[in-house]
């Protein structure tokens, strides 16, 4: 068990910058999530923890230990890729104590092991099986048990679950929690998935182009997305985003108009970005809002519908519960907490 | 039976492919046939055997395991295989590509670019090229090896045997290590970042993964190899098979008996017998290859 430090920590591919000067600290015993679109470079610091990289600059740390330029099996992590890496002529005991024979661990300690992983992950009627006669959930649950029989300090998983269909990945999604929060180890957790980010993490980092976004609880990434990409990362369906600029207390965007109220801290005439989530739109009847339009389109989703309005223009989506029924080019408005508006500056970053 | 949603007819189908069938059967199958049969009688190029040939039975085959000559090139082919097909090139090869497998940078397209050259220039071009290397005064072997205070050697006149494996190695190699350069690149990465993370030796990630999961493609190398090996005249151009047979392997045999002692029907029949051992090898391999366990 141990906490992972990065400082300043820059990989360069070619002419690209992977990683641009990532400094983190993942405390002890926590679920830390690595999030963003892909070629982000949430995988290259990832294998950059693991040692499967180098990094050209910056420091790395591991416990108290500076391991940057240490090999990985010195580093006493263990990695879950996202394809499992099962070896498929060996049979699921036969992964499970693959790293342990290589370690010259005695055969009955080994045996032991073994059978208390697999009996934990519930996958011991499996160890005589290969690979290919198990399904994908129970794979998962095998590169688990191999990553779990190393006794790491820290876990390394590269998008573990995207190998597997939903209602699969839900299930693994909340195995995997529970087997970190049991055993107390450290986790390293990479996806670009932020509903699995949300749901995993203690705490998750945000990363755009190699560079971190934002370090902050599920919560906070949530509720004060630190600048306007994390905004529109995180959340499905996604936030409105509206580009404009600040007029006084207003915000312009050609026809579009709306009150942020107060002081919005920007010079008048900057540009900006305006933030709502779907959520945090009501739909009114014609008048009753503060946002006159007309219904776009309507996708429903079961027990919501997902609405698109027309504001002078601008669509706007809308979580709306009810199920009632709309009509396309039905004139309606729609109504908000001035305190729920995102404003973002012309840096992208927040400043209301 | 028909099929629903074929475009053709059976009879259609048929239709389409047999003039490649004709082609196939007048310039391969009818030849390979006639060389059998050929292999029955005691036709010669010239003379009175050569019009009117007899049928022997098969005297021609008792006639082949009583040949010392037969026994000498088949024991030099044996040596020819083993050293230039599958320690030269199926060795070498993978070798080669599993040095290459992880390497990225420019020395990986050197090395594939200089053993598919070796492999893509013309017989006659590539023999003559091993004649004027191996020259005995001065071949470039035999310069730089006088640059070091050895030398000069005969390699041609003393080690014949010795030169045409060396030769063949060079000149195939390129193709084991392409089919297991595209065999590796099939593996998933993370087979072998697994083992990295665990500490696994050069050795342990080549005997625990890398070795049982390109058991087929090693297999089926070495049965192409091998035959591809013993039928290869290529070396006649380097030795002619000599000096005094000892780089005469069973083609380099079969052409001297065929076209230097016009005895075509005995040539026939050490051909059959070649035939015979390379279908022996396949054979063997095809049981190994059942053997694979699946996963």
């Amino acid at each position: 068990m141990a906490e992972v430090v990065l400082e300043k920590v820059s990989k360069v591919f070619g002419a690209a910058r992977a990683v641009d000067e990532v400094s983190l600290e993942v405390r002890d015993g926590e679920f830390f999530t690595l999030l963003g679109p892909s070629g982000c470079g949430k995988t290259t610091t990832l294998r950059l923890v693991a040692g499967l990289e180098l990094a050209d600059s910056g420091t790395i740390r591991i416990g108290s230990r500076d391991v940057t330029r240490v090999p990985p099996p010195e580093r006493r992590i263990a990695m879950v890729f996202q394809n499992y890496a099962l070896y498929p002529h060996m049979t699921i005991a036969e992964n499970i104590s693959y790293p342990l024979r290589l370690r010259k661990v005695p055969a009955d300690a080994i045996a032991r092991k073994v059978g208390a992983v697999a009996e934990k992950l519930r996958i011991e009627p499996l160890l005589l099986r290969m690979p290919s006669q198990i399904s994908g959930g129970q794979q998962q649950r095998v590169a688990v048990a191999r990553a779990m029989v190393q006794d790491p300090q820290v876990y390394l998983f590269d998008e573990p679950l995207s190998n597997l269909d939903f209602k699969l990945r839900l299930e693994a999604r909340r195995f995997l929690k529970h087997i970190q929060r049991e055993t107390g180890v450290t986790a390293l957790y990479v996806t670009h998935d932020q509903t699995e980010a949300l749901a995993l993490s203690d705490r998750v980092a945000v990363l755009k182009d190699g560079r971190l976004m934002q370090v902050a609880p599920p919560e906070e990434i949530y509720r004060r997305p630190a600048n306007a990409f994390v905004a529109g990362f995180v959340g499905a369906p996604a936030m409105n985003l509206v580009e404009g600029e600040v007029l006084g207390s207003r915000f312009i965007s050609g026809k579009f108009r709306v009150e942020v109220g107060g002081e919005p801290g920007l010079a008048s005439g900057a540009g900006a970005t305006l933030g709502i989530r779907p959520e945090h739109l009501e739909l009114k009847p014609a008048g009753a809002g503060a946002l006159a339009g007309i219904i776009d389109d309507v996708e429903p989703q079961g027990h919501e519908q997902i609405v698109t309005v027309l504001v002078n223009e601008v669509p706007l989506l809308a979580r709306v519960i009810e199920t009632q029924r709309l009509k396309l080019g039905e004139p309606v408005s729609l109504r908000f907490d001035p305190s729920a508006l995102h404003l973002f500056g012309p840096d992208g970053n927040r400043v209301n | 039976m028909s099929t629903p949603g074929l475009i053709l007819s059976r009879r259609q189908t048929f239709a389409f492919i047999s003039p490649a069938f004709a082609i196939i059967a007048v310039f391969l199958v009818f030849p390979a046939v006639w060389a059998l049969y050929l292999g029955l009688t005691d036709l010669e190029l010239t003379g009175i055997r050569a019009v009117m040939p007899e049928f022997v039975g098969l005297s021609n085959f008792v006639r082949v395991f009583q040949d010392s000559f037969f026994y000498n090139a088949l024991k030099i082919s044996l040596v020819f295989v083993f050293g230039s097909g599958i320690i030269g090139q199926v060795g070498l090869g993978l070798l080669l590509a599993l040095l290459m497998h992880r390497e990225k940078s420019w020395i990986k397209t050197l090395v594939a670019a200089s053993a598919i050259a070796a492999w893509i220039i013309p017989d006659v071009v590539v023999a003559y090229l091993w004649v004027a290397f191996l020259d005995s005064d001065f071949g470039l072997l035999n310069r730089g090896l006088k640059l070091v205070g050895l030398g000069p050697v005969n390699w041609l006149f003393h080690y014949p045997l010795f030169s045409i494996i060396l030769f063949n190695t060079w000149r195939g190699t390129a193709f084991s290590m392409l089919l297991f350069s595209a065999a590796l690149q099939t593996l998933p990465p993370s087979y072998l970042e697994t083992a990295d993370t665990l500490g696994a030796s050069a050795w342990r990630r080549f005997r625990d993964i890398i070795l049982p999961l390109l058991k087929t493609t090693i297999l089926t190398d070495v049965l192409l190899i091998t035959l591809w090996t013993f039928n290869v005249f290529t070396p006649f151009l380097l030795t002619g098979g000599g000096p005094s047979f000892r780089s005469e392997i069973l083609p380099i045999y079969v052409y001297r008996t065929s076209f230097k002692y016009f005895k075509l029907g005995y040539g026939s029949a050490i051909s059959t017998v070649l035939l015979l051992i390379n279908l022996a090898f396949a054979l063997v391999y095809l049981q190994a290859k059942r053997r694979q366990k699946k996963w």
